[in-house]
Parts: structure tokens; sequence; C-alpha cells
């Protein structure tokens, strides 16, 4: 780290900015100015939430603030969704690009150089002002501010600063802040932009760097990572300055998150859970996110355009992806080298079968972390029994009571005594989880559950077998 | 009034505040006896006894809860109370009482039907809050922000707090049509107002700007290749979706064509949601639940 904690601050916290090139900002702010005008805002903000509709985060939480009762807003560290989109997805964030005139041609990005696209810039300003008229008509939770690279990395980063400074200082917005940092800026700047942000995110992009070599050959491993351990030494210092000094600066106070595509290249879910695992252990990561590939572009390189998005797959990580977080698991108990999640059910339920030497659990005598491990029952439930015993012993109308969802769980658990109208074996737990149908197809390819490997294409079929997601 | 021993238990009437509920809980020790049921409006043959609000009956009660059983039941009760169920109003009484004598294990009890039956309606109101803070829409008219909502659960006097600490220097009003109450806000007071009707004013150039913005935007987020209609309406449903800028622009811009082309016709509100008539709101409901609020809004203090 070459920057100190003994930062330029002004009254309560909230006037940091010191040392950025200011005039570089006016140039180049005077610059785009130029360029762009005569585009109105209408058409900058379908443009460029066109252009960042493809990153995934947009969750809000992570920092609880309230306002000094002179600015506008709050946080909410549960995080607040404002509406979701047509498909589904929470939107919490105003989520736009700065700018999409990118130097860069990665095959995979709508927004590359050598794409034929309408391309538009924002002004620092145009940003803030969107930001505060759509927060309080309460449309949003915050911004979420994400760029191409214009020109050079650094110079992107110094412009997205100074609309956050905006929001943050002429405005006194204490509301949600989810910055990207640009890889290759310079430190400095990524540090003055961590100051005025919540969250801070780097895009790992792809699973392997055998992937990235060959679809973003600009970007290099080390070039993303090295902004994230960057990130992650300004959050642990910040937070020990914090814990001396009460008005110190806090860096990034939301954590930093990543995401990468899923289906655009060749690897397993292996290799996708070992590398969010370390992201997790190795970088603090809050959150990995994971994006099914929607293509949109036509290359030898990539699956073609009429190819699916995997969204079961997506949707079968991200379920893996708590159960690394919040239920004690390790990737490799999950799944074996080279090994992809079953689509038929859900990875918990997948490691159940697979160690029903593990099972039956006394949900009177088991601890809190094997509850966990049980199918059906997650951290609210696990906690309600915990207490709940304390008082007395359970059974299985206790728990229906107490809000315990038993579909699943009543092939796992036992009260004191064996429910014996319930088999302990793979295939009588798979009839009793899966429809008829789903069911059936399983059988109908293999002898064992830990041989199916749904072909490409089958997926929405199981999808509609399995219910909405 | 029915005589102090008796085989059938009798219906409470109280007035629909929470202190006339924590004064039901008084009188459930004073006389020993559980009711059968707890309304505010009875008609029916079955004796009856008719709770009078008393603040130092309520302030006993409410200290006695603090002191045995701690300020979470207080509040999981309230928030039942709020959820306006059908019968909850016995079930928070079975609560506290249950509370009374075993104190703080009352949190463990998760299998008594009363304490399901709480937890439940608590969650049901802090559920229905949450939505309101997820989906309320303001519109600016000459500096004033202004909402109309529609929710299940009596969550105003829950959300103030949320909106007075976000927006300190703005002026907002947030009315509640299924209720017929008003929170209004201004430099720092805020009052819980009966309103018999309230509708927006109709916006001016900018606030249109930001609707059409916002619509826009929201559109424009989507990904085409991953629609999926039953996700969205499980995260968001409908009954919301009236009150929502995103989803009432398409027939604003329609009043809008049709007052452009009837030029002669008098103008249209194109205000988009015009607040829902409340019409056959009885008056003794809207003082109760006016007197609810005020109660909640001095505990908040």
């Amino acid at each position: 780290m070459v920057v100190s904690y003994y930062f330029p601050f002004g009254e309560k916290g909230c006037s940091r900015l010191g040392t950025v090139d200011l005039l570089g900002i006016v140039y180049i702010s005077a610059f785009l100015w130029y360029t762009e005008n005569g585009m109105d805002i209408f058409d900058k903000l379908k443009i460029l939430t066109d252009a960042a509709k493809y990153d995934v985060a947009c969750t809000s939480s992570g920092v609880d603030r309230a306002s000094d009762g002179n600015g506008i807003g709050s946080a909410a560290s549960c995080g607040i969704c404002h509406t979701f989109s047509a498909d589904g997805r929470c939107v919490s964030l105003l989520k736009i690009l700065m700018s999409n005139v990118c130097a860069y041609d990665c095959v995979y990005c709508v927004n590359r150089k050598s794409n034929d696209v309408p391309r538009a810039t924002f002004t620092p300003r145009e940003i803030a002002d969107l930001t505060i008229n759509f927060y309080r008509r309460n449309y949003i939770e915050g911004l979420f501010l994400s760029s191409a690279v214009i020109s050079d990395p650094t110079r992107t980063t110094e412009l997205m600063t100074e609309a956050l400074r905006i929001l943050r200082e002429e405005y006194r917005f204490y509301g949600y802040i989810h910055a990207k940092a640009i890889p290759g800026a310079d430190t400095d700047a990524l540090y003055l932009l961590g100051l005025y942000a919540d969250r801070m995110s780097v895009n790992i992009e792809l699973p392997s760097e055998k992937s990235l070599n060959l679809l973003a050959p600009k970007k290099t491993r080390s070039a993303i990572l090295s902004p994230m351990g960057f990130i992650r030494d300004g959050i642990r210092e910040s937070s020990h300055a914090v814990a001396k000094f009460r008005h110190a600066p806090k860096f990034a106070p939301a954590g930093q998150s990543t995401q990468m595509i899923v289906g655009a290249s060749g690897e397993s879910d292996r290799q996708i859970m070992n590398l969010t695992e370390s992201l997790y252990d190795k970088y603090r990561l809050k959150r990995v996110f994971f994006s099914a590939y929607v293509p949109t572009v036509t290359s030898g390189l990539l699956p073609s355009v009429d190819t699916k998005p995997p969204l079961l797959r997506e949707h079968r990580l991200y379920q893996a992806d708590w159960l690394l977080r919040y239920y004690g698991f390790k990737a490799g108990e999950l799944l074996d080298e080279g090994e992809n999640f079953n689509l038929y059910v859900d990875p918990k339920c997948g490691w159940a079968l697979g160690h029903l030497e593990f099972f039956p659990v006394n949900v009177n005598t088991a601890a809190y972390e094997t509850l966990l491990r049980v199918p059906g029952i997650g951290v609210t439930s696990a906690k309600r029994i915990v207490a709940a015993r304390r008082a007395r012993s359970l059974d299985f109308a206790a728990l229906k009571k107490m809000g315990v969802v038993l579909k699943r769980a009543k092939y796992f658990i036992e009260c004191g005594e064996r429910n014996n109208d319930i088999k302990l074996t793979e295939s009588a737990i798979l009839r009793g989880l899966l429809s008829d149908v789903s069911y059936s197809r399983l059988t109908a390819k293999q002898i064992s559950f830990f041989d199916a490997e749904p072909q490409a294409g089958e997926e929405e079929s199981i999808k509609a077998l399995l219910g909405q997601f | 009034m029915v005589e102090k021993e008796q085989f059938v238990s009798p219906v409470y009437v109280y007035d629909g505040s929470f202190d006339g509920l924590l004064c039901c809980l008084f009188a459930v020790f004073e006389y020993r006896e559980m009711p059968a049921e707890v309304v505010v409006r009875y008609d029916g043959f079955l004796p009856h006894r008719i709770i009078v609000s008393q603040d130092e009956r309520a302030a006993r009660v409410r200290k006695g809860i603090l002191r045995t059983m701690g300020n979470e039941a207080l509040k999981a009760g309230e928030r039942a109370y709020l959820s306006e169920r059908e019968g909850i109003e016995k079930q928070v009484l079975a609560y506290w009482k249950l509370g009374f004598s075993v104190g703080k294990e009352l949190y463990r009890r998760l299998f008594e039907e009363c304490v399901s039956a709480v937890a439940g309606a608590a969650k049901f109101t802090m559920n229905e809050r949450h939505r309101i803070l997820q989906f309320l829409r303001f519109s600016d008219g000459g500096g004033v922000l202004t909402s109309v909502i529609s929710p299940k659960a009596n969550i105003l006097p829950l959300i103030a707090g949320h909106f007075i600490d976000r927006f300190p220097r703005e002026r907002f009003l947030i009315y509640d049509s299924a209720r017929g109450v008003a929170l209004v806000y201004a430099d720092g007071n805020s009052a819980f107002v009966p309103l018999e009707e309230y509708s927006q004013p109709a916006p001016d150039e900018t606030e249109q700007k930001y609707r059409d913005l916002f619509k826009m935007f929201y559109d424009t987020i989507e990904i085409k290749e991953r629609h999926n209609e039953r996700c969205r309406m499980n995260h968001m449903p409908k009954r919301f979706w009236k009150n929502m800028t995103e989803f009432t622009w398409d027939g604003e811009k329609k009043a809008r064509n049709r007052a452009a082309a009837v030029s002669s016709a008098p103008q249209s509100d194109d205000c988009g949601y015009k607040a829902e008539e409340t019409g056959n709101v009885a008056q003794t409901a809207k003082d109760a639940a006016v007197a609810r609020i005020a109660v909640a809004r001095n505990r908040e203090k």
C-alpha cells in the first residue's frame, strides 16, 4: 500500500477528494461534452443502460448508515430491491455505464471496439443528477457505475470518481454506491474511487486464464487480480483505521464482489467452484456472481448464437455458492474433479444422496452445523430448532408448527424415534422428491442417479419440470 | 357486563387501539379468564365485556411485559397486532399471558400455537413493510413528494422512521388508501392525518421527464433472452403495480394523447394513479386506525 490513511477529509468524513488531477477531469469532461453534445439524456440513458444490463451484481446490502440529517439517503444493511425487471432480476441500483466508448476488443463483449453499436458517454454531473432524482422518488437504492475503457483505465476511473464526488460532497448523498474498478488503473485513482464507493468489484470475466487469453486478449489474469488484491488490502487497512479513529475514511465498507460468465468457455462446475472458493478465501470477497452466457456475438471462439443461456446451471452454481458461504461446505465435497452439478436435484440434496451414511440426523441432539447439512433445513430453520429444543424435545408435529418445511427434510431427520414410513435409500428419496415425469426421465437413461448427465438442450424441459426458479 | 364467575368465556370488545389491547390483557388477569374472542364491534348474543382503554393500565401492562419478557415480545405483539389478521388479538393476548408465566423462555417455545401465530403475523407485517419500502413511488409535485399505497397490513407507523431518516430535508406525504390515513412530514415534524380521499396532483414537466426516464430504464434493463414472467411476479406481486411508476406510464401516455386529440373536451386527469376510492370506510374503523397510529408514534418518540 502506497497510500496512507491520513487522508484529507472534511467535516463528517464526507469531503475526501484532495489529490485527484482536477484539471485532467475538467479537460476530459469538456472534451466529452463537446463530442457528445446534441445527444439528449434519454438517448444516453437508453444506450448506457442497455450496455450495462449484463452486469449481474445489483445488491445494495452490506452497509447500515443513517444520513446526518442534512443530506439525502441512507443505506439498509439488508438491501432493498426496488423493482424487478421482466426477466425476474432485482433492480436495486441505477445500473449504468459511464461510457460505452471502449478502447478494448474483447470477443464476448457487446461494447467491444469493433462492434457497430451506438456510443454515448455521460458527464459526471448528468450521472449525479439522474441518481438523485431517481433516488428521491424511491425508484432506486443508489448507483451502480461501471464503464468501458475511455482512452485509458486511469482517466476512466477519475471520471467515475468525479461523478461519485459530486454525489457525496455536493448532494451529501448517503445512499449506496457500487463502483466497478477498471483493471489497469493507477492505484491512487482506484483508492480515491473506493473512498466514495460502498462496494467495489473487478470482473474476473471468465473462469480460467486459458479462456481469458482466448476471448479477452487485452485482459490478463494478473491485470484483474492485482486490483482485486489492492482493494482487499485497502478494505483491511481501512477497517483497522476505523477501529482506531472514528472518523477515519472508510474504503469500500460493503466489501468487494466479482462476476464471471458461465457457459461461454469449457470449464466444469468443479473448476468454477474451486475458483469461487479461492476467491472467497484469498481475496475476502463478499460475493461471487455467475452470469449465464447470453450469445450476442457471432464468433468461431464462442457458442453459436442460437444457444440458450444455461440458466439452470447458473441457478445450481448460485445454490452451491450459498453452501460455501453459509453452510460450511467445501468445493471439494460437492463435486469430484471435472464434474458438473446434477441438474435434477440441488447441490445440497445431491451431496446428501451421496452421503446417506451421514443420515438420519436427530434434530434433538445434532449440532447446528450438522442440521445445516440436512436438505430442506436452512439457516432459519436450524436456528429455530436449536432454540426450541432447549424448551422441550421436538417431534414432527412441533417442527411443522415451528415452520420447518419437511418436504425434503423428512427423509433425512429423525426425532428420537425413527419414522418407519420413510426409507433411507437413494431411489426411494428420489422417487419422493422428483415429479413422476422427471423421475422417469432420470431413470430411463441410467442405473444410478450419479450417472446423470443431462444433454445440452434438455435443460429447458427440466426447468419446466422443476418449476421456475 | 358479565358476572365474575361463569362457564362461558366472554367476548372482549375493545376500541381497536394498541393501548386497548394492553388493557384487554389487564382484564385477562383481573378476571382470570381467557376471552373467546377479541373484537372491535360485537352484535352477537354471547356475553361480552367492554374494555375501556385507560392510559394508566396500559402503561402498567407495558412495563410488566418489558420486565418479564423484554422488548422483543412487546414488539412482536405489536407487529402481529398491526397485521390486522382475523382473530390475531386473541393470539397476542395468549402469547403475552404465556410470557408472564415462562418469562424469556417464551422465545424458545416456537411450537406453541400462540407463539407461532404471533411470529407468523409479525413476519407477515414486516414482509409487507419491506414490500412497501421496495415498491413505494414518490411523485414530486411542487417540491412535495407524494405517494399512495394500499398495503395489506397497517404498516404506515412502521415505515415512517425509514423515510424520515432517508429524506430529512424533503417534505413528503404517504397516503394509505386502504385505511384513509396519511403520513405527513415537513421540516422535522411528522404527523398521521386522517384523510377521506386523496389524489396526487398531475405531474409537471420535470416530474414527467423522470417518470419517462425511469420507465425507459426499466424496460431497457431486461435481458430479453432471460424473460421470466413468473419470477417477476413472485418477487413483485401484481397488486403493487397500480401504484408503481414503471407500470402506470402507458396509461398516462394514452390519457395524454387522448387529451391532446380532443382538445375541446375537458382536460382529463392524467395523473395515472388517482388515489383509490375509500368511500365506505366506516368512521369508527378509521378513528380506530388513527388512534392506533398515534399510539405507535408516541412510542417511537
